[in-house]
Order: structure tokens, then C-alpha cells, then sequence
């Protein structure tokens, strides 16, 4: 929960910055650069909380790649696109990555948490949030990469972000609430296929 | 790119190929998301009965426990009242007052029988002592005391019953042994019961972790469905005081039966480091 609260913190700082730029300020190329930076906060953020709550073994070293891989993309990118222009195969890329780390999450929850139902769990509604988030604005951020320049696209645009948005959030605060109510969290970790093996006891033994 | 450039083919109108995705994409969301809710709050479901059935199973055993206990204390203060109350009682007439003024012969032959009273008394407290800790599993270990154990078995002359110890070089603690040597009389004791076997065979043997007793009989014995079905719904105590001492011991029973369908076994498997 606290990653998750650096998370809307640092969320909150950079839409002030982003809106004073874009709209007060009409800084535009200032704007792509905030923009650009958020995206790999915010992938790094979701990555640590990840880390935070999958058990798979290698996790730490695939969330360093990650991020180190994801940052130097999106800088690559940022140089690589015209100026003046936002591109969203980042987005995209992030959008990819996180819908497989969630399913991945999910799968782990079902062969794992066996004693405590999973919706008393923050972490559950969580990531409820931000697989609706990244699987609603997937297609979304898909055909932006050749038709942000559209007017209609960009309202269409609009209605679709805002409304998954608008959903994202309902679950994150569901997470919240969910938190502020739950008691003591006890999962039991132990997989449901015990393997306890075969029974030979006395394997070399003339029984007579 | 093909799909994509389609798509913009289409300036004014409303992209419905987007459109579609994305609710293919949130409906495909919250199938998965429905499904690991039900699919989770059934095993959980699931775990939750299960470890209820293990509480009442605990909950069996310990009253089972607790019920041997009461029978034993009683068995012991009947065995005191009954046998040795009445012997010092006697010993007690022999003793009394009245032999001063007796015949010296006399005066002999009471405190003759009051010695052989008290003697009678003595023993029977032995009996009771031995009862609760065989001096020999005490002394002389596992072993010896299964020896014992097997012998007396044998002089009725009604049951063949022979023991053999394989590898028990290194003796378990005290409370092990005590634990494992009831099992097995309670074993015996069924088996003499109910089983009409013509002959009790058991055998032992270990590895690096473990100690193994086996019993071979050849009456009519049970399987392990039996077991649990009867450690479950029997109303008597001696296959709960089995499982519940197995419990203590951290160890497990196996009952089974020869492929040869000739002779039953029961196998107990019990860790050497267990903590009581």
C-alpha cells in the first residue's frame, strides 16, 4: 500500500505539472518530456509493486531488467520521435507488460492463497484497477499510434480514457476501503499439491 | 498495419473496430477476474471444511485421550480398593490387639499370615506399578520389552508370536519406546480380540530418519479405510488412543493387507528426532 501511495502521489505532482505546462503555459515540448518522465515512474512504481507481491523466485531480477530495459526505450524513443509529437508505442509496450504481470499475479493467487478469499486482499482490487486501466486503453493507445492526429479519433479518445479511467479509480478506491476494513491478512502459502510421495517402508526387507 | 490503416479509413465515422476491441478486452478482463474470485473462494471453501473436519478429528482424539486417562485412574484406584485395601484390611485383623493375650504358636501363626498378607499386597502393587511402566521396557529398552511381551503372548499356547528386531542399535527416548510399546499392545490386544489369527509376527527395522514396526497376523484383520472409517465413528477407545499416540509421536500407521490376501499388516512409521 505504500508503493501504491508513492504511486498516486507521484501521480497527482505530474498531471499539476503536465496541465500547468500543456494548458496555462502552452509549453508543449515541456509537456511531452513531463509526460514522458511519468510514464517511467510509473512503470517503475507498478514494477516495485510487483515485485512487492508476486513469489516467483527471479522476480527481483526480472523487475531491475525491466525497468532498466523500459527507461532506456522510452529515452530512445523520446529522441528517435519528431519533435512536438508523443509517441504511444511506450504505452503500448507498458500496457503489454503489465496485463501479462497481472494475469501472472492472478495465477499465483489461485494456486497459492488457499485460505483467505482474495477479494479481502487491497493488492487483489489493485491490480482488478489497473488490469481494467491497461486492458481498456490497450486497443486505445494501439490505433493512437496512427490516428492521434484525427479530431474524431480524439474525442473518441477521450470517452473511452475517461470512462476506464473513471473505473480505475472506482477499484482503486474499492482497494481503499478494502484496506481500511480488513482484518489481519494470514495467507497460507503452501501449494495444494503436496507431493507427500510414495510409501515403501521397508523397502529391502524380507517380512518373514 | 493493414487492420490499423482500415480503421482510419474511416475520418468521420465512429471507429468501431476500436470500439469492439475494447470491450473484448474489458469483457475478456472481467471473465478472468469473475473466474479467479469463484475458482479462489472455492478452494478456499474447500479449506475451510477441510480444516474443520481436522478440528473435530483433534477434538475426538483429545476427548478420547482424555477418557483413557479417567478409564486408567480408575482402573487403578479399583485395582487399589479392591485388592490391596481388602489384603491390608486382613493383615490388619492378624495384628490386632487381642494376639498379646494369645498362645505364643498362636502369636506365630498370625504374624505368619499377616507377613504373607503384606506380601500378597506387595506384589499386587507391583503388578499395578509394572502395569503403568514395564520395568524391563525401563530398563532394558524396546526391545527386551516387546520380548517380554511376546513370550507371555506365546506361553498361553493358543498364538504363535515371535519378534525379531532388526536395526535398533541406537534406542529411541524412554517416552518413545513407552508410546510405541502401547501401540503395539493395543494392536496385539485387537488382534487376540477379534481377529482369531493362529499366529502374530513382528518385525523392525530403520533407515537414517525413521524406525519401523511391522505386525504380521493372519487372522481377519482391517485395511486402512477401515481404520479411518472406525478411528471416525467407533464408539470405542482403543483405535483413538493408536491414532492419538501416533499424533504425539509425529509418526504414521499403515493398515494393509498382503497381496496374497494370506496375512494382514500393520505398519507404524515413526521419525527418530520426534519431539514429545
Amino acid at each position: 500500500m505504500k508503493v501504491f501511495f508513492f504511486y498516486n502521489l507521484s501521480f497527482a505532482f505530474f498531471l499539476i505539472l503536465s496541465v500547468s505546462f500543456g494548458v496555462f503555459l502552452k509549453n508543449y515540448p515541456l509537456q511531452l518530456i513531463i509526460n514522458r518522465i511519468f510514464l517511467v515512474i510509473e512503470f517503475s512504481f507498478l514494477c516495485f509493486f510487483y515485485y512487492n507481491i508476486l513469489l516467483l523466485k527471479w522476480r527481483k531480477y526480472i523487475g531491475i531488467f525491466c525497468i532498466s530495459a523500459f527507461t532506456t526505450f522510452s529515452i530512445y524513443d523520446f529522441y528517435v520521435t519528431k519533435a512536438g509529437e508523443f509517441n504511444f508505442i511506450p504505452l503500448v509496450v507498458e500496457c503489454m507488460f503489465f496485463l501479462t504481470v497481472i494475469v501472472l499475479y492472478f495465477y499465483e493467487k489461485i494456486k497459492y492463497s488457499i485460505t483467505t478469499p482474495i477479494y479481502n486482499s487491497p493488492t487483489f482490487w489493485i491490480s482488478v484497477a489497473f488490469l481494467i486501466y491497461f486492458s481498456g486503453n490497450f486497443f486505445l493507445f494501439l490505433f493512437s499510434i496512427s490516428m492521434f492526429k484525427n479530431m474524431n479519433f480524439k474525442m473518441e479518445y477521450t470517452i473511452i480514457y475517461g470512462t476506464v479511467t473513471i473505473f480505475k479509480n472506482i477499484f482503486l478506491c474499492s482497494a481503499i476501503w478494502v484496506n481500511a476494513n480488513r482484518e489481519d491478512e494470514k495467507d497460507n502459502n503452501t501449494p495444494i499439491d503436496v507431493d507427500l510421495g510414495t510409501f515403501n517402508p521397508l523397502p529391502n526387507q524380507n517380512n518373514h | 498495419m493493414i487492420f490499423l490503416q482500415a480503421a482510419a479509413g474511416t475520418p468521420s465515422g465512429f471507429n468501431y473496430i476500436m470500439l469492439f476491441g475494447t470491450l473484448a478486452m474489458v469483457s475478456l478482463t472481467l471473465g478472468i477476474v469473475f473466474f479467479v474470485i469463484f475458482h479462489q473462494r472455492k478452494v478456499t471453501r474447500f479449506n475451510a471444511e477441510l480444516k474443520k473436519l481436522e478440528d473435530e478429528k483433534q477434538q475426538v482424539l483429545l476427548n478420547a485421550s482424555i477418557k483413557f486417562q479417567e478409564e486408567e485412574r480408575n482402573r487403578i484406584a479399583a485395582d487399589l480398593h479392591d485388592d490391596v485395601g481388602p489384603l491390608l484390611a486382613t493383615a490388619r485383623l492378624y495384628l490386632n490387639e487381642n494376639m498379646i493375650n494369645q498362645e505364643p504358636a498362636a502369636q506365630l501363626q498370625s504374624i505368619f499370615s499377616a507377613k504373607q498378607i503384606i506380601d500378597d499386597a506387595i506384589q499386587l502393587i507391583r503388578n499395578i506399578s509394572h502395569s503403568m511402566m514395564p520395568p524391563t521396557l525401563k530398563n532394558f529398552g524396546l526391545e527386551s520389552a516387546m520380548g517380554d511381551l511376546f513370550q507371555k503372548i506365546n506361553g498361553s499356547g493358543t498364538l504363535n508370536a515371535s519378534v525379531r528386531f532388526h536395526d535398533y542399535r541406537t534406542r529411541l527416548k524412554l517416552d518413545q519406546e513407552l508410546l510405541i510399546f502401547r501401540i503395539v499392545q493395543e494392536l496385539i490386544n485387537n488382534i487376540i480380540k477379534h481377529s482369531g489369527a493362529g499366529f502374530i509376527h513382528l518385525t523392525q527395522n530403520a533407515n537414517t530418519t525413521h524406525s519401523y514396526f511391522r505386525l504380521h497376523h493372519d487372522g481377519k484383520g482391517i485395511v486402512q479405510a477401515d481404520f479411518d472409517k472406525l478411528n471416525h465413528i467407533s464408539t470405542g477407545l482403543g483405535l483413538k488412543n493408536i491414532a492419538s499416540r501416533i499424533k504425539v509421536l509425529n509418526g504414521r500407521i499403515f493398515f494393509e493387507i498382503d497381496p496374497s490376501h494370506t496375512y494382514y499388516k500393520v505398519t507404524l512409521e515413526i521419525p527418530k528426532d520426534a519431539i514429545l
